[in-house]
């Protein structure tokens, strides 16, 4: 069953949506929250979560071309509260080395707050991503995106490590540079 | 905006991205691909090669000699320049065993009749004074005296020395002749009654038995 006749099942209010998302991409799904968790079992409650803000989302939202990015954002989106709602020593050691990586693109001083436009920040980032390579991009959105480990993405795209690690630390220097383009300044 | 902020916001990219990242041919399917191309073409590459040592073996027996010049002809090929000069055998030619004319071959300066019996043909004899079926003989006296392989060792007389005196193809039947020597200028003597010892290379001075018949 293709993306639309799913979303189709979710607006006409159908239960069966559900059990097609989670047979479509289910496995995905819970290996976001995996990656974010390191936990099988609350790996798992955020996937059903995350279905059951999907079936509370459509309507109104209709994501008939990028079911699974929006189901994607959700999962991705409860892990990452769930993990912060966490002490800090039952972090990930995977998430905090993504936190620390995230640091290097923190323009200014990173304990400096600053009002920004989230909107604003995200096509920032979409615009960034748009001047990289489909190698580079691939690999940025696998890592920060999917919460992909760098031996994960060595393995996808056949690539070696020493390559992926040199491609990220350099997006991370332009995305920084980036930002203070666009005005992400302090 | 903090690591978290930044972090979050990735997550609001757009889905084309997501849907790209994940559907990328991985690297692992295009070396794949590759791998079967070039076994492919190792495939097709052998069959060329084994083509190639299969008909070049075929062809190598053909190789019949590598004359004087370093040319190379091929058996039953007769070269463009020498074609004309090759004569016509026809019937009662000298050269031609009769009843069999136009089955007689002719290599190296041979003949061969259809009963593989090579016969030394005029252009051989004239360069080769040794180079026939038959061995070597001479008659004297009316008795026909055959080489018997033998070099005479010994104290050659020059003023016993005989000299034969006519050649032939065949067997001698006359005396005073031989059939190994064109010039007729080979010498001999008389050992006893039933060898006489002929120098067969006056060259070298190798005299050799030849043992009465």
């Amino acid at each position: 069953m293709d993306d639309s006749q799913i979303v189709e099942l979710y607006l006409s209010r159908d239960e069966s949506a559900i059990k097609y998302t989670s047979q479509k991409y289910g496995t995905k799904l819970k290996r976001i929250a995996q990656n974010v968790l390191s936990d099988t079992e609350t790996s798992e409650e955020c996937e059903n979560d995350a279905y059951l803000q999907t079936w509370n989302l459509i309507p109104p939202n209709e994501p008939r071309t990028y079911l699974f990015p929006f189901v994607g954002k959700i999962v991705r989106s409860l892990a990452i509260d769930r993990l912060r709602h966490e002490s800090r020593q039952k972090r990930s050691a995977l998430y905090c080395e993504l936190t620390d990586e995230m640091q290097e693109c923190i323009p200014g001083s990173a304990d400096a707050s600053q009002e920004y436009d989230a909107k604003e920040l995200i096509e920032c980032i979409n615009s960034f991503l748009d001047s990289c390579s489909d190698e580079q991009r691939n690999i940025f959105v696998r890592r920060y995106w999917y919460f992909d480990s760098v031996t994960e993405i060595c393995t996808k795209y056949s690539l070696p490590k020493s390559k992926v690690k040199t491609s990220l630390f350099r997006m991370r220097e332009k995305l920084k540079k980036h930002l203070v383009d666009g005005g992400f300044n302090l | 905006m903090n690591e978290h902020d930044l972090l979050d916001s990735i997550g609001g990219i757009d889905p084309k991205y997501i849907n790209d990242a994940d559907k990328a041919v991985t690297k692992h399917h295009k070396i794949a691909h590759l791998g079967s191309y070039y076994l492919a073409a190792a495939g097709l590459l052998l069959l060329v090669v084994a083509g190639i040592v299969i008909r070049y073996n075929r062809m190598a027996p053909a190789y019949e000699s590598i004359n004087e010049t370093g040319e190379v002809t091929m058996l039953g090929a007769v070269p463009e320049e020498t074609e004309e000069a090759v004569p016509e055998l026809t019937e009662g030619s000298p050269m031609v065993t009769s009843g069999t004319p136009e089955s007689a071959e002719q290599t190296d300066g041979l003949e061969v009749t259809e009963d593989n019996k090579e016969i030394a043909t005029e252009e051989s004899l004239e360069t080769e004074s040794v180079d026939s079926d038959y061995p070597a003989m001479v008659m004297y006296e009316g008795a026909v005296y055959k080489d018997s392989g033998q070099e005479f060792i010994g104290e050659i007389y020059e003023d016993g020395l005989l000299q034969v005196s006519s050649y032939t193809d065949d067997e001698p039947l006359e005396n005073g002749q031989q059939n190994f020597d064109r010039s007729s200028e080979t010498k001999f003597f008389v050992l006893n009654e039933d060898a006489i010892v002929v120098c067969i290379d006056p060259n070298e001075g190798i005299w050799r038995v030849f043992f009465k018949q």
